[in-house]
């Protein structure tokens, strides 16, 4: 029986481009509190995975998935805001120290989660149901919508770097922090914003995700070390970088799982960080924020 | 506004840096800071913006003290700060550099115009990346930033460095129509001549201490001293 390759290669395609953009809007989080805070937050994972969980709890509650999706980044960002005030604040940004911190910090959110909401894979249903049909198969309508609010996200995000007051502060502090200080920039607050908008658009990723893949304590491990991988590949603190990034490991990972296997995928990804850190230290796109 | 450091101390971490400086900047004056490598010029200017915390002493800008003020807070009472280095944001355009400025005190499109007349050849160069320009443009930029949050007082380190001799030279002019405005200017310069050119008082510091005070004119008739405290010989 002849086999055709078009629609693997059409699914994969689609899979790659919707797990891309979500992987650009968690991963944008942490390139920007890397690029503005120069610190590694371990806790982002677990920011996406608490959007996940706030989305499943706020949507039980009220039926309204719209509500979740605001619901989900305001609760997580605040979080951000209350951990940077009472931890990473006090302990100076130093980079060792906040590593351990916000490893610590992981764990004390799964932890609650655990105790709270169980160990339980929770399912929430899409806000809206249709399907494309594609000749050879009919795909996921939500999905593509997924992609599309990522998108118009990302965007968003890039307008509000480049473009406001706030972002000119942000990427100001990026570049020198002492002298933003000496241009009326409070950089404590602007640390503290930093901090929360990541860990807001880590929960919303994991808010829009989760009608797609199940609310889970756990499920915030694999966007950490994607995050990480694309992070590191599109270059510490660089947006585009983050953008370009995201396309190549969310494609490649796509195109590896569904013609292979997910294990694969992130074996691959993994690899391809350490081809491009050997031939290029800096990533692709060096050390700009927008 | 009368700019004033009455025997400030201050600390790089374990290390004390300043001792005991005293100086004093008026409106429409130019006060030059002279001192061999290492005596505290530097770390002076940046006491009084607040990024190295005073320990001991007073800063006093109008009756304001800046030493218990947040950084962020010091240059919102009109002080301008041209670091050594320039210390530019790279990635930032020319035009957000300034901008940088103008958000400070809020300052509209009259300070921006003001400036730009001051150096006319930012005019051409506003979409363009700061890391991107030649030294004395970038000298420009650094000045234009500073200015743009009209200061009534505006520190600066060492803005000749690297500068062709006429671009040092228009430098100087445009201290002289500062001044002329009534901005209060604090120069800390290694090129002795320039800042006795410019400069309305001079104050001496060693070791982190202000060992002396005067005039042009003053330092011109006693060169021991220059020879003594900065290390330079005049002839």
């Amino acid at each position: 029986m002849p086999v055709t390759l078009g629609p693997h290669l059409l699914l994969a395609l689609l899979e790659g481009v919707v797990g891309a953009l979500v992987l650009a809007l968690t991963a944008l989080g942490l390139s920007l509190v890397f690029g503005v805070m120069r610190i590694v937050n371990v806790a982002h994972g677990a920011f996406f995975m608490l959007g996940a969980v706030v989305t499943w709890y706020v949507s039980s509650a009220t039926g309204s998935f719209l509500l979740a999706l605001v619901a989900a980044p305001l609760a997580v960002g605040g979080i951000a805001v209350v951990a940077d005030r009472l931890v990473l604040r006090r302990i100076g940004y130093e980079p060792e120290s906040t590593i351990v911190a916000t490893i610590g910090l992981l764990y004390i959110l799964e932890q609650l989660v655990l105790m709270t909401y169980g160990p339980y894979a929770r399912p929430v249903a899409a806000p809206i149901y249709f399907r494309i049909d594609f000749g050879w198969f009919g795909y996921s309508g939500y999905k593509l919508v997924v992609a599309a609010a990522a998108a118009f996200l990302l965007v968003a995000a890039w307008l509000a770097l480049s473009r406001t007051t706030l972002g000119l502060y942000l990427r100001a502090t990026q570049q020198d922090r002492e002298i933003a200080q000496a241009f009326a920039v409070p950089v404590g607050r602007v640390y503290s914003l930093a901090f929360g908008v990541g860990g807001g658009l880590a929960a919303l990723a994991g808010a829009l995700i989760v009608p797609v893949q199940q609310a889970h304590y756990l499920m915030g491990l694999d966007a950490l070390l994607l995050s990480f991988v694309v992070v590191i590949l599109g270059g510490l603190g660089s947006l585009t970088g983050t953008v370009v990034a995201a396309l190549v490991v969310g494609l490649a990972d796509g195109a590896v799982s569904v013609l292979f296997s997910p294990t694969l995928a992130k074996i691959v990804a993994t690899l391809l960080v350490g081809v491009v850190l050997a031939v290029r230290g800096r990533g692709l796109f060096g050390e700009e924020l927008a | 506004m009368t700019l004033s450091l009455e025997r400030v101390q201050a600390a790089h971490g374990e290390v004390r840096v300043l001792h005991d400086v005293s100086l004093e900047v008026a409106p429409g004056q130019i006060v030059g800071l002279l001192g061999r490598n290492g005596a505290g010029k530097t770390t002076t200017l940046r006491t009084i913006m607040g990024l190295v915390r005073a320990s001991a002493g007073r800063i006093v800008l109008d009756g304001v003290e800046l030493a218990r003020l947040p950084a962020h807070e010091v240059p919102r009472l009109g002080i301008g700060y041209v670091p050594q280095g320039r210390r530019l944001f790279p990635h930032l355009t020319v035009e957000e550099n300034m901008t940088m400025g103008l958000l400070v005190r809020g300052a509209g499109a009259d300070a921006r115009r003001d400036v730009l007349d001051l150096f006319p050849a930012l005019r051409d160069r506003l979409g363009q990346r700061a890391g991107t320009l030649s030294g004395g443009e970038q000298q420009m930029v650094a000045m234009a930033r500073a200015l743009c949050v009209r200061p009534a007082v505006l520190l600066l380190d060492e803005p000749t460095e690297g500068l062709m001799p006429t671009l040092v030279a228009r430098l100087l002019d445009t201290l002289g129509a500062l001044r002329a405005r009534g901005v209060g200017i604090l120069l800390v310069e290694q090129k002795v001549d320039a800042v006795l050119g410019v400069a309305d008082r001079v104050v001496l510091i060693e070791n982190g201490r202000t060992v002396r005070q005067a005039t042009p004119a003053e330092l011109a008739a006693e060169p021991e001293l220059l020879l003594r405290h900065v290390g330079v010989r005049r002839r």
